[in-house]
């Protein structure tokens, strides 16, 4: 969706047009927020994290409109800036220890860490690639499992299988997976920080 | 623990916005139930804000996006260090304060004694401001009602006959080129609906269709029901009672003397629109798909088709006139489902209407249809109702050749005081 189709739909419609961005992003906005409040928010918090994004971009529109250009960079921000605001508020009220995150850290110049951020994002790259290499519905298993918490029962539930199944595939998948990074220097441990 | 569980992905935590694209097709399910809570969540902010905006309060969360601010500024919590105040300076402080409440509080004591008389202000009287519905609230009920209606068949007005600031909504409908009616709804709080309630002692309740006009100066909606004689007057009240002021004639001084807005075209271009919510193109997409498919036929080809308001949803239904091989001429009806045209057809309680074909006139204002069944020689009344379904009102069927006259005119008595109408086709090549 681009900022004209959004302003078409709106000028006909406000709700189609809430309802039709809402229904494209929130994978999306769900991943992002997801993504910085996974270890310090409860599922509660992370949708009401993803509500408060959506209404800043309503009201954005509101108020001063889209700019020209596509709705996707735009909403990646406003959605990054709350989750991190969140994480903040979040982490200073259950006395979470902060980590920098990588945009922090990006952001100093320091040769051993940029060092380190190169191997994490060479390692990110590898697991992914390796998780891909897995073929569905393993690879997308094996992501519900070990990134989005996601118990047996509620990953059977979205892939017509029983808990049991799916156990077991992540149980071979997991082998497998181990094989592939050890194939490439690196083991499980280390994707677990 | 096992080591299994000791595994998870956290490196790809706080990622860049590229890796969590790779892991957003993997998102966990997330019910349509909790969608539309989120949703309904967003839009419960987003209201708030907006109204926040508009009572003028633009200060921005503790926690969130700076809208007003390109650069959508990150908040949240920060170290904050309490400016320390100095002993002397709190001491003075304290005095002061102390000093100023046995002041007040004296003040306030030899007040109250020397109007003692004086009735107490009921603090609730000034609770009843009831929360206007925001801008937005009334576009979503207004488009509710306009989702389902036709852009070519009709056109809308706003007009807030009872000065709440909550306007009133009248849409206007064609029935053919050259005749329309309106319907009358108001903002109930949470819709916009079309029945009213009488203040009288038997709270009737009638919707207010026809030709509507407004006086502005007394709040009076002036309705002439096309199935009843003479034009009713009634008042809308500020609370959205309505009450009956009479039926006129047309030349009745009541309506000579007053100023009247008619919505025929709307009234102002601000306040006032063609409907395009569901556009018609969506209608000809779907016409055009069934008559290229009843082109294929062979043994009858479609000749010209019209649109017509039957039911009053504001869908136009589709009348095709085709000819079969022998040189005769019949109709056939299509009503539209959302997506595609389909023929009249459905259960009644007098049996099935297997479709409505034949020549066909209609009598818009009472949802009917007159179609004289060419192949089997009946004649038969049908309504179609709101929800396109049909009922079969009355009919002739097995017609006694000698008789037929006399029944079809009995029949056509029946009816003879509904305003039917012919329509104006369009040749289809």
């Amino acid at each position: 969706m681009t900022d004209t189709q959004y302003a078409l739909l709106y000028s006909v419609s406000p709700a189609n047009a809430h309802t039709a961005l809402f229904n494209e992003y929130f994978n999306y906005v769900y991943s992002i927020v997801f993504n910085k409040l996974r270890s310090c928010g409860t599922k509660e918090d992370i949708e009401e994290c993803v509500s408060d994004v959506f209404a800043a971009v309503f009201e954005k529109y509101e108020k001063n409109g889209f700019s020209s250009g596509s709705l996707n960079g735009l909403i990646g921000t406003i959605a990054a800036n709350k989750a991190i605001s969140y994480f903040r508020s979040l982490s200073a009220k259950s006395k979470y220890t902060a980590e920098i995150d990588e945009t922090a850290l990006s952001e100093i110049s320091d040769d051993e860490l940029l060092v380190e951020n190169a191997e994490k994002k060479e390692l990110k790259d590898i697991l992914l690639s390796c998780v891909n290499a897995l073929g569905e519905p393993d690879s997308t298993m094996i992501i519900q499992k070990y990134y989005y918490n996601m118990n047996s029962s509620q990953i059977a539930e979205q892939h017509s299988l029983t808990s049991a199944g799916v156990r077991m595939r992540c149980a071979r998948a997991l082998k497998k997976l181990e094989k592939m990074l050890s194939e490439k220097g690196f083991g499980l441990k280390e994707c677990s920080l | 623990m096992s080591d299994k569980r000791e595994i998870s992905f956290d490196i790809l935590e706080n990622t860049d916005i590229e890796t969590v694209e790779k892991l957003e097709r993997d998102i966990p399910m997330v019910s349509e139930k909790d969608r539309n809570r989120i949703f309904e969540m967003s839009l419960k902010k987003f209201e708030s804000g907006m109204n926040k905006s508009i009572d003028g309060d633009n200060e921005s969360e503790n926690v969130g996006v700076d809208i007003n601010d390109e650069e959508f500024i990150v908040s949240g919590v920060e170290k904050y260090s309490k400016p320390k105040m100095s002993k002397a300076a709190a001491a003075f402080i304290g005095t002061a304060a102390a000093l100023a409440i046995t002041i007040s509080g004296i003040w306030a004591f030899s007040h109250s004694n020397n109007k003692i008389d004086e009735p107490m202000q009921d603090s609730t009287s000034t609770s009843s401001y009831e929360e206007k519905p925001s801008k937005l609230t009334l576009r979503y009920a207004q488009d509710r009602v306009l989702g389902n209606i036709s852009e070519q068949m009709c056109s809308y007005s706003l007009f807030d006959v009872n000065k709440d600031d909550v306007p009133e909504l009248i849409v206007n409908c064609k029935t053919t080129k050259n005749s329309y009616f309106s319907d009358f709804y108001y903002f109930n709080g949470i819709d916009y609906v079309r029945e009213i309630t009488l203040a009288s002692d038997t709270d009737e309740k009638i919707e207010l269709r026809g030709v509507i006009k407004c006086n502005e100066a007394e709040n009076l909606i002036w309705c002439e029901h096309h199935e009843e004689s003479g034009n009713a007057v009634y008042k809308m009240n500020g609370d959205n009672t309505f009450e009956s002021m009479g039926c006129f004639e047309d030349d009745d001084e009541f309506l000579t003397s007053r100023e009247w807005i008619d919505f025929k075209e709307g009234y102002s271009e601000e306040e006032a629109g063609s409907i395009s919510v569901r556009p018609q193109e969506i209608h000809d997409l779907a016409r055009n798909n069934l008559l290229e498919t009843l082109s294929a036929n062979q043994y009858c080809s479609v000749v010209e088709y019209a649109y017509c308001e039957i039911n009053s949803d504001g869908t136009p239904e589709l009348i095709i006139n085709f000819e079969n091989m022998s040189g005769n001429k019949f109709s056939s009806l299509y009503f539209f489902n959302g997506a595609d045209y389909l023929n009249a057809a459905g259960e009644t309680e007098k049996g099935v209407i297997s479709n409505i074909t034949g020549n066909l006139r209609f009598c818009p204002f009472e949802s009917l249809i007159w179609c004289e069944h060419q192949n089997s020689g009946e004649y038969s009344v049908y309504k179609m109702n709101y929800d396109n379904t049909f009922e079969l009102k009355d009919t002739i069927e097995e017609p006694d050749t000698a008789n037929v006259n006399n029944q079809l005119g009995s029949l056509y008595n029946h009816y003879n005081n509904k305003e039917w109408i012919n329509i104006e086709f369009t040749p289809y090549k």
